[in-house]
């Protein structure tokens, strides 16, 4: 598979529901890394994320870095209220991409 | 057995019941006094072996995987030390998978004098993790029930003294970390300023949830009298961030003292951070630099709560991050903002403090710290942070994250009032 094939690949969708932190850390982050191994864009739905602190923010950040080392990107989804405050506060906007819903951030991949 | 043992049980029992209950009596008291597993072990087996009068003796544990049984002490089986066993494998395997005493049937009255082998398994609730094997060369070939009574009440007994001297070794083990994280809490400690610099117009605070922290500030008098000043905040909790606090902090010390410009301070420290970042870890931190002969105060801000000004009116200017955390993304621009301190107070905090919480719900918030603040500004400034914290000690309010606050303002002009 070259570079340009992948934004032609379905991305891969991760849900997290509930507290993303550091209890939850562990599964969280092997969620988010087996997903990045597939080797396509992965797209993280956070409409069911109630809450989200710094420890799941750490695991979205590394699977991002990994994803891009590989040449994919890391998405984010239906981001709730809250957990849109927080990546705002610390500017994490500018970091990921954060798209509306799946379709939006589909058609922003082709 | 070591001579203390010997002496301890003296000789084996008689045949008769009186003999074998004070010769178990003095087996399992013998234990209590040992924590140490290997010569627990030494213990256990020569205890058996010569408590049913068998002839050789092995006693076999669970390697740590809990894959193969590993032979760890021995009465004549001298080549048996060491030795490992599938527990999928002849009467030891069979023991330790039905974890009940087995014998080998097929000698036991056999025509031709054999050597008569049993093997008892060594369980701590219910689970078996060693098995203790005997084998007797006498004359009638065989072990009696008696013997195999006998074997399983001590067994027991040495179950229970193994799996004890294991918890003790685990709780050493626990210690020494234990001391490690307290000796890290120490370094720690060291790195923050000290309490108290007499005179200067910054205070600062840290009160980590656990024994190390993943918060950190830090402020220093240049020659020029200006005041480099950081508060910083690790994502996560634990040695981990503490770690990588360390190197946060280490490298604002450096650089502060190079450079008076925040932005390009945390610019640096962001692209050194990112070179050796693990798990995503990264670092929210205003950087910046005070200069008490014009109230000039210049910061950056990297993903860290808005800090707050407290104006000489009484009212509040938050500064919001303009970029995001260090550590994340290797290039990124940071920019220095300019506020005048104009006789009011600059204040900058970690989450911990605004997260703050009473009973379940109810977080402290910006607007109750500003609250707070507000009831507290009669106080000096240098005993502020402490008397805030302790009135939320007071009403109950819980901790869930490190917290850190440092407070820069003169406390010239109270005097006026």
């Amino acid at each position: 598979m070259s570079k340009s094939d992948k934004p032609q690949q379905e991305p891969s969708v991760v849900r997290l529901a509930g507290s993303v932190d550091l209890e939850h850390a562990p599964d969280v982050r092997k969620m988010l890394l087996d997903a990045v191994a597939l080797g396509r864009n992965v797209l993280v739905d956070l409409s069911a994320a109630s809450y989200i602190d710094s420890s799941g923010i750490a695991c979205l950040i590394e699977a991002l870095q990994k994803a891009r080392s590989a040449g994919a990107d890391l998405g984010l989804v239906a981001v709730s209220i809250q957990a849109m405050r927080v990546l705002e506060l610390a500017r994490l906007d500018m970091v990921f991409p954060i798209h509306d819903d799946i379709a939006a951030a589909t058609a922003a991949d082709a | 057995m070591n001579t203390s043992a010997a002496n301890t049980l003296r000789e084996a029992p008689g045949h008769g019941f009186a003999d074998d209950v004070q010769f178990l009596a003095a087996y399992s008291q013998f234990f209590a006094v040992s924590q140490d597993l290997e010569a627990t072990l030494e213990t256990a087996l020569a205890g058996i072996v010569q408590g049913i009068q068998a002839d050789s003796g092995a006693l076999y544990l669970l390697d740590q995987d809990g894959g193969d049984l590993v032979c760890r002490a021995v009465v004549g089986f001298h080549d048996a030390r060491g030795k490992r066993a599938s527990p999928e494998e002849d009467i030891l395997g069979r023991c330790l998978r039905r974890n009940a005493i087995e014998s080998t049937a097929e000698e036991i009255g056999a025509p031709v004098r054999a050597r008569s082998i049993l093997c008892a398994p060594l369980a701590a609730d219910g689970r078996p993790f060693g098995v203790i094997q005997v084998a007797s060369d006498r004359a009638d070939g065989s072990f009696t029930s008696r013997d195999t009574n006998l074997l399983q009440i001590m067994a027991n007994s040495a179950a229970l003294a193994v799996a004890n001297a294991h918890k003790a070794e685990d709780l050493v083990r626990q210690e020494v970390m234990e001391r490690e994280v307290y000796l890290a809490a120490e370094i720690q400690r060291s790195l923050l300023p000290p309490a108290g610099q007499n005179g200067l117009p910054i205070h600062g605070y840290n009160r980590p949830i656990r024994l190390v922290s993943g918060d950190f500030f830090d402020y220093f008098v240049l020659p020029d009298q200006r005041i480099p000043f950081a508060l910083g905040d690790v994502s996560g909790k634990g040695i981990n961030a503490a770690l990588l606090m360390s190197k946060a902090a280490s490298l604002f010390r450096c650089l502060g003292k190079r450079s008076d410009d925040p932005a390009s301070i945390l610019s640096i420290i962001n692209k050194e951070i990112h070179e050796t970042s693990s798990r995503g870890m990264f670092v929210t931190m205003v950087a910046g630099i005070y200069d008490p002969a014009t109230g000039l105060l210049r910061f950056a801000n990297a993903g860290h709560e808005p800090p707050l000004l407290r104006k000489r009116d009484r009212s509040y200017q938050t500064f919001p991050a303009e970029a995001p955390p260090l550590g994340i993304v290797p290039d990124m621009e940071f920019r220095t903002t300019e506020a005048a301190l104009d006789d009011g107070e600059f204040y900058i905090f970690s989450d911990g403090l605004i997260e703050f919480q009473y009973g379940d719900q109810e977080e402290l918030g910006v607007e109750g710290l500003i609250q707070l603040v507000e009831g507290l500004a009669d106080v000096p400034l240098a005993e502020r942070l402490k008397t805030l914290l302790n009135t939320l000690d007071r009403e109950g309010w819980a901790l869930h994250d490190d917290l850190t606050v440092l407070a820069i303002g003169e406390d010239r002009g109270r005097a006026d009032d």
